[in-house]
């Protein structure tokens, strides 16, 4: 059939390359924000359930109560502070995809963070088996896998973003490639 | 398709094609009936309900999507609304899970498009409705498949292109490609209730849902009624298809439609010998394409009243509304022995024959979404 407008335009391997990127940085950037609720779950289980972590926080309560504030109060406020910086972080880097993905965000700063947050997950990773400040070998229980196996796609989806990124990046600046297919249906 | 086309262009087609007023009014009737004729409409009037050419949207919400619930799906809406293209289409690297459902996507001219006419050849009327419905719905729901499938009928990157300027001048209607045209994006919102805006670009689609083979992901779902007004052009990206844009120009594939429904019924009224895909009907339909071109771009949601003054104004002759109910006490009515012979009783043969048809030829092709189906 004849086309209406210059589609072979549209259809070249760089725009083609170009929209596979987008929307894989787009599902990572999305992913990502999901994700948050397991780091905050995480933190949660980690500061309620593990020993040595709420010996932590009951420490720095004291160091609250010395200058007044309640014990309690002061738990709550840790706990929300945190949380709220863990929501932040997600956010940050999620949306900055997504932004970046659609086009609308010329800024790249969720690139560094994904860099940043790749590192520090696969860098963590042996932590689950050894405790270097005790120097004791973690018992790996089935939960400890799950964790494991939730990084190992944390680390998946933060290659996709950087990936996605720079192929984006690099398709858009190498060719004359026009951004006239980052409207949406919004729906 | 929506009745504008499936009823009154039908007649229209057929009128030019040859038959009389009453005959055309009978195959335009079983063209739209087509629409209509689900399960629950079948249980009413105590008919086969194997005949059923629809499901409702209260009997979707209802189907099974299990296996079995889509086979009961892929035998109703391959068969009478997204006629598959090719059942032996290859693409590398894709297993054949997905080749299966791939195989299914709807197109005009296909070796399926050649049997459905045929196979309405000398026999009633009701079967010529029910042919020139599938067909028709070839072109309007082309690059859709009749089974539930994200990965198949999602879509997304819509714009709407509207044309500019004739780039010839002479102010034909005609969807000249030298013609330019400015690309809105569209907006899809979820409310089935309300119309479509066509000044604002809003539309309705179904809701995404990341299940495979939610029923939302059935047909033309995504595209909501997009694919079944004639006057839009538009763009969009099928999931299928690799992140590739594709263009729709309904203007122009309905005219197709129309005289491709001509060339057909003109065989099966026995003034040609042979039906053959690719072939259209230009000639016979000269007189009036200006005509028919112009209600196909009118931008409305319904054309009901065009299409109606039009074929009116062919025959001299009044048509009437499609009436559900025209046909039912008739068939309600009838002996056992009797309710073959009934408008209603050669309608459920003609959708049962082709039906199996359909079915046996997606079933010998290796493709089990349809289910087993024998040949009668």
């Amino acid at each position: 059939m004849n086309e209406l407008t210059e589609m072979h335009q549209l259809n070249t391997d760089d725009q083609i390359a170009l929209r596979r990127f987008r929307n894989t940085l787009r599902l990572a950037g999305g992913g990502y924000i999901v994700f948050g609720i397991w780091s905050i779950m995480k933190f949660l289980m980690m500061i309620t359930m593990q020993q040595k972590y709420m010996e932590m926080m009951f420490d720095l309560s004291d160091t609250m109560a010395d200058t007044g504030m309640n014990a309690t109060v002061g738990d709550i406020i840790f706990i929300i502070v945190i949380s709220l910086f863990v929501v932040g972080i997600h956010l940050w880097i999620g949306l900055g995809a997504v932004r970046y993905a659609q086009g609308s965000g010329g800024k790249r700063s969720h690139l560094v963070l994904a860099i940043l947050g790749v590192i520090i997950t696969i860098v963590q990773l042996p932590l689950y088996f050894y405790d270097p400040v005790q120097k004791i070998i973690q018992d790996v229980d089935m939960t400890t896998i799950a964790s494991i196996m939730v990084d190992i796609t944390l680390i998946f989806l933060f290659f996709d973003m950087i990936i996605s990124t720079i192929q984006i990046d690099k398709l858009i600046r190498s060719t004359a490639v026009t951004d006239t297919d980052t409207a949406t249906d919004k729906g | 398709m929506q009745e504008d086309f499936h009823y009154y262009a039908t007649y229209c087609a057929a009128f030019i094609a040859g038959y009389t007023h009453d005959e055309s009014l009978d195959i335009a009737y079983s063209a739209q009936f087509v629409d209509l004729c689900s399960r629950t409409v079948l249980v009413k009037l105590k008919a086969p309900v194997t005949a059923a050419t629809t499901q409702l949207q209260l009997e979707l919400m209802d189907a099974r999507t299990d296996i079995i619930g889509i086979q009961d799906i892929t035998r109703i809406w391959a068969s009478f609304h997204f006629l598959p293209r090719d059942l032996y289409a290859y693409k590398e690297k894709r297993p054949k899970k997905y080749m299966n459902k791939y195989r299914l996507i709807c197109g005009p001219n296909g070796d399926l498009v050649k049997k459905t006419v045929e196979l309405a050849k000398d026999r009633p009327l009701q079967s010529i409705g029910i042919a020139m419905h599938v067909l028709a719905d070839t072109w309007a729901h082309m690059n859709f498949a009749g089974t539930p499938s994200l990965v198949i009928n999602n879509a997304s990157n819509f714009c709407e292109l509207i044309q500019t300027e004739i780039a010839d001048g002479n102010g034909t209607v005609s969807g000249d490609e030298t013609a330019s045209y400015e690309e809105i994006p569209l907006t899809f919102r979820h409310s089935p209730s309300a119309p479509d805006d066509l000044d604002g670009h809003l539309y309705t689609n179904s809701l995404l849902q990341r299940d495979e083979t939610s029923i939302m992901n059935l047909g033309h779902g995504r595209a909501g009624h997009l694919p079944d007004y004639s006057f839009i052009r538009y763009r969009y990206m099928p999931a299928w298809d690799d992140y590739r844009l594709t263009e729709k120009d309904n203007p122009s594939d309905y005219y197709r439609a129309f005289t491709q429904m001509v060339y057909a019924m003109r065989y099966l009224h026995g003034d040609l010998e042979s039906f053959e895909v690719d072939r259209y009907d230009q000639d016979t339909v000269a007189p009036y394409e200006d005509r028919i071109r112009g209600i196909l771009i009118k931008r409305q949601l319904v054309a009901n009243d065009d299409w109606k003054a039009f074929g009116e104004e062919l025959s001299g002759e009044e048509i009437p509304g499609f009436d559900l109910d025209r046909y039912q006490d008739e068939y309600m009515s009838a002996s056992d022995d009797d309710r073959d012979d009934t408008f209603i009783g050669g309608f459920v043969q003609g959708a049962i024959a082709h039906k199996t048809m359909v079915s046996n030829e997606i079933f010998e092709s290796g493709n089990k979404l349809a289910g087993f189906v024998q040949k009668l």
